[in-house]
C-alpha cells in the first residue's frame, strides 16, 4: 500500500477546505481528479484520510501548531490517493476559521519539486522511524540539529529557502489560484454576484 | 529506550573520504541528539538505533579512559576541544578521526555539545596508538590517574599544552587545522581517492591569486 507514486502536474493547484473540527468541507475539483476520491469519500471526513499514514508526528504538531498561532502556515506533505498512491505536495494553509464569511481552515497544495522532495523523503522516514524506537521527543531533537546543519531556525524557514524565499514560494503557490479566489472556493457560500464574477473569470482564462 | 548492544572489534579499518565531515550534536551529557548523513554512513547506524543513546556506543575499547576524561575535564568548562579518536562501527570495523567538540551554553550553563569530526593521515594513526596503548597499559596497572598523571607529565616535559600537543601530533597550526577541519564539499564523490595528507594540504594552502 502506497508504494507507487502518482506524478501531478506542477500547474494543479488542489484546494481543501476544513472545518474548524479537522474534518472536510469542501475540495476542489482537481482535487477529486487526482486523488480518485469522490466528494462524497471526503467531505466530513477527518483530514487525515487524505494523509500518509507515515507522515511523522513531529511535523503535523509543529504544523498545527502554527496554524492556531499563525494566520499563515506552510508544509511538506505525504498524500494519498484513493487506490493507494502517494504524492509529495507543498502547501500554505490559511487559518479562515474567525471569519464571518466563510470560515475554515484553506489549504492549497501543489507539486513539490524534485530535488527538494528527495531529502525531505529521507527526512521524514528518519523522524518516523525516530518516532517509533525512541518518541517524539528525540525526533524533535533530531528535527532540530537537521535544521540547524541547513542554517534554518523552523521547518517553515526551511521550505522558504528551498524556494529562494517566502516571496517565490508564495508565487508559486498562486499561480493558478489566488487568495481570493481560494477563500470563495466554497461554492455553497457565494452569493449570486460572487458566482457571477467566477464564472466570468473562469472564461477569460479559456481564451488567453 | 533499548540499549544498543556494543559490536565485536574486528581489526579492519573503514576508509574515509577526508573532505567530508563526521558531525554529531549532544546534550550536556553526551547523549546523541543529531548526527549527519556522513556519520550514519561511517558508523553503519540508523537514525533511530542511534538517536537519544550515549555517545560512548560508538567507542572504540582501544581508547584509553584517560583521554575521555580530559575531555569530559575541559569541554564541561565549556573549551572547545580537539581530541584524536579511534571510533566503533556497527560492523565492528574502526575508524580515526581527529575531533573537535564545541561546548554551547545558554545563560551560563552547558546545554549543547557539537562535535566535527575529520581523518587523520595513517602516520599520525601509528604514532597516537603507540601512546595510546601505553596508557591503557597504565590504565590497567595503575588506575586511570596513573594514566592521566603519565600523560600530563609527559606534556610538561615536552613544555605543552593539551592543545599544542594536538597540533603538534597533527602537525600543523592552529589555524592550518581549523581550516582543514571547516573544509567542506558539496559533490560527495570528490575526495574518495585522495589521502588525508592530501586534503590536508589542499584545505590549508592559501588560495593563490591569478592575474590573467
Ligand atoms: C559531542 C560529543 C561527541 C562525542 N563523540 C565521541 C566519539 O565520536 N567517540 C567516542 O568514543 N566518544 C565520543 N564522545 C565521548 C563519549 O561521550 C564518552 O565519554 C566516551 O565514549 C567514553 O565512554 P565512557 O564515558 O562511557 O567511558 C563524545 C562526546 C560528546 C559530548
Amino acid at each position: 500500500m502506497f508504494e507507487i507514486e502518482k506524478i501531478i502536474e506542477p500547474d494543479i493547484t488542489l484546494v481543501c477546505k476544513l472545518n474548524n473540527d479537522g474534518s472536510i468541507g469542501f475540495i476542489n475539483k482537481a482535487y477529486t481528479d487526482i486523488t480518485g476520491f469522490s466528494e462524497k469519500d471526503l467531505t466530513g471526513e477527518s483530514h487525515e484520510i487524505i494523509q500518509h499514514p507515515k507522515m511523522p508526528k513531529t511535523i503535523l504538531e509543529q504544523v498545527w501548531k502554527n496554524i492556531h498561532t499563525n494566520e499563515k502556515s506552510y508544509i511538506i506533505g505525504k498524500n494519498i490517493t484513493k487506490n493507494g498512491e502517494y504524492f509529495w505536495t507543498v502547501a500554505d494553509i490559511t487559518n479562515r476559521l474567525g471569519q464571518s464569511k466563510n470560515p475554515g481552515i484553506f489549504i492549497r497544495k501543489k507539486y513539490l519539486p524534485s530535488n527538494i522532495k528527495d531529502e525531505i523523503a529521507k527526512l521524514y522516514e528518519i523522524l518516523y522511524g525516530i518516532e517509533n524506537s525512541g518518541g517524539m521527543e528525540i525526533a524533535e531533537k533530531y528535527l532540530k540539529g537537521w535544521l540547524e546543519e541547513r542554517n534554518s531556525k523552523s521547518f517553515e524557514e526551511y521550505i522558504f529557502n528551498q524556494f529562494g524565499g517566502e516571496k517565490n514560494l508564495k508565487k508559486y503557490l498562486t499561480t493558478e489560484v489566488n487568495d481570493k479566489e481560494l477563500f470563495s472556493t466554497d461554492p455553497s457560500s457565494m452569493n449570486i454576484d460572487e458566482i457571477m464574477e467566477f464564472v466570468k473569470k473562469k472564461k477569460r482564462r479559456r481564451f488567453w | 529506550m533499548k540499549r544498543i548492544e556494543r559490536p565485536t572489534p574486528v581489526n579492519e579499518e573503514i576508509k574515509l573520504n577526508p573532505m567530508r565531515t563526521i558531525m554529531s550534536k549532544t546534550d550536556a551529557k553526551g547523549i546523541i541528539e543529531y548526527a549527519n548523513d556522513y556519520f550514519m554512513e561511517i558508523s553503519g547506524y540508523k537514525e533511530w538505533e542511534l538517536m537519544g543513546q550515549p555517545h560512548n556506543v560508538i567507542r572504540h575499547p582501544d581508547m584509553p579512559k584517560s583521554i575521555f576524561k580530559i575531555l569530559w575535564d575541559r569541554i564541561n568548562q565549556g573549551m572547545p576541544t580537539y581530541a584524536l579518536v579511534k571510533n566503533l562501527a556497527k560492523d565492528g570495523r574502526y575508524y580515526w578521526v581527529i575531533a573537535y567538540f564545541i561546548p554551547v551554553s545558554k545563560e551560563g550553563k552547558i546545554i549543547n555539545h557539537y562535535a566535527k569530526r575529520k581523518a587523520i593521515p595513517d602516520e599520525i594513526k601509528d604514532e597516537i596508538t603507540s601512546l595510546y596503548n601505553m596508557l591503557l597499559e597504565l590504565e590497567k596497572t595503575g588506575g586511570m590517574e596513573a594514566a592521566e598523571a603519565y600523560f600530563l607529565s609527559y606534556l610538561e616535559e615536552q613544555k605543552m599544552s593539551y592543545d599544542e600537543f594536538i597540533f603538534d601530533t597533527m602537525r600543523l597550526s592552529e589555524k592550518e587545522l581549523k581550516k582543514y577541519m571547516d573544509a567542506q564539499i558539496t559533490d560527495e564523490s570528490l575526495g574518495l581517492d585522495m589521502s588525508a595528507e592530501e586534503a590536508i594540504k589542499n584545505s590549508v594552502k592559501k588560495k593563490r591569486r591569478f592575474f590573467w
